[in-house]
């Protein structure tokens, strides 16, 4: 598992979908796949097999997971900022996740076959705070940072206020409105929420790479599959060809089923959905104001 | 930095997920806004 990494990709992330995809969405979308699970695993005797695997939670890791989650949202509320941002977001988690020796189920429930490209050992068996330890004494922690340096240099400008006037809030107008009404916030107030989760990455990266130093005081061993000090939890013992077949059978199948889901009620809800002004005719000024230049995208949208 | 020194000390669920990410919300909104209320407040009282 990441552990800041899936704060920060959150604003690269935002870099590249600008009014397209609502920010919130892929925050809730980028936690959706332990929101529900990540307490109960460390309560679990196998905690590997359990987060990842099958019998267990591994199904919210999966790709199917997250689309299921994005055609609820864009069947109940016609918002397509919001399931395209959910489902980006899960789609970021569990791609990141790969990199554990616990590894997903991509294509679940098509390929039970985790896929890893076992960078670090997923340690949830050592409980949150050895989890935390181990992470941040192998390359997770490495991966964090590199995370956070990719933001900083190719993302900083999403951070700024200027940016979040001008494309975070008319990509969501609806949501970030009713924030600000129900909980009387001012603008600036909205930022710190919108930078905070930024911060918050950075934050828990230190502390707990302090707490592993000085608290812990487990060996910082950044290596491929480290740490070395803690037992494997790879949930599957196939071999490379064996993963690559299955991962390639469930990929097709996966692909098939979005193909007919698509072609039966996808479509016709995307149809039914609604882009909100800002992706339609382009970010800050031209989602209040429908300027020359602000025609970008007008078919199938409609104003909110 | 203050998160980092309340977090390392502390680290239930209740700071490192709920309070965690609304942090700054809290430390630069929030409670400052809640303090200018009280001083006002008490201000009112002893001014008339």
């Amino acid at each position: 598992m990441s552990w800041a990494a899936h704060e920060f990709e959150n604003y690269f992330i935002q870099k590249h979908i600008g009014t397209k995809a609502s920010f919130l969405g892929v925050v809730i979308g980028a936690q959706l796949p332990d929101m529900f699970t990540k307490a109960f695993v460390y309560a679990a005797d196998d905690a590997a097999a359990f987060h990842r695997g099958w019998p267990g939670v591994g199904f919210s890791h999966s790709l199917l997971f997250g689309v299921v989650f994005a055609v609820a949202i864009l069947g109940i509320t016609k918002s397509r900022a919001w399931a395209l941002g959910v489902l980006i977001g899960h789609w970021a988690h569990v791609l990141t996740d790969v990199a554990d020796t616990a590894g997903v189920m991509l294509f679940f429930p098509f390929s039970m076959e985790p896929l890893t490209i076992s960078m670090w050992k997923h340690a949830a068996v050592e409980g949150r705070y050895g989890d935390a330890a181990a992470y941040y004494s192998s390359l997770g922690g490495v991966w964090d940072l590199f995370w956070l340096a990719v933001t900083l240099i190719f993302a900083w400008r999403t951070l700024t206020a200027s940016y979040f006037r001008d494309v975070v809030i008319p990509a969501d107008p609806r949501v970030w409105g009713w924030i600000h009404r129900t909980f009387r916030l001012p603008e600036r107030a909205l930022l710190l929420l919108y930078q905070g989760l930024m911060f918050y990455g950075i934050g828990r990266m230190v502390a707990w790479f302090l707490y592993a130093r000085f608290d812990a005081k487990t060996p910082f061993q950044p290596s491929w599959g480290g740490p070395e000090y803690i037992a494997g939890n790879d949930i599957s013992d196939s071999g490379w060809v064996e993963v690559l077949i299955r991962t390639g059978i469930g990929g097709v199948l996966f692909v098939a089923f979005m193909w007919a889901g698509w072609r039966l009620f996808g479509r016709r809800l995307w149809q039914r959905g609604y882009d909100v002004p800002a992706a339609v005719r382009g970010p800050g000024i031209h989602a209040i104001l429908e300027l020359p230049s602000s025609k970008r995208r007008t078919v199938g949208a409609e104003p909110v | 930095m203050l998160y980092i020194v309340i977090a390392y000390f502390y680290k239930p669920i209740l700071l490192n997920w709920i309070i965690g990410p609304l942090f700054m919300l809290i430390t630069l909104h929030i409670i400052p806004t809640l303090l200018r209320g009280l001083r006002d407040k008490v201000r009112m009282r002893f001014t008339g």
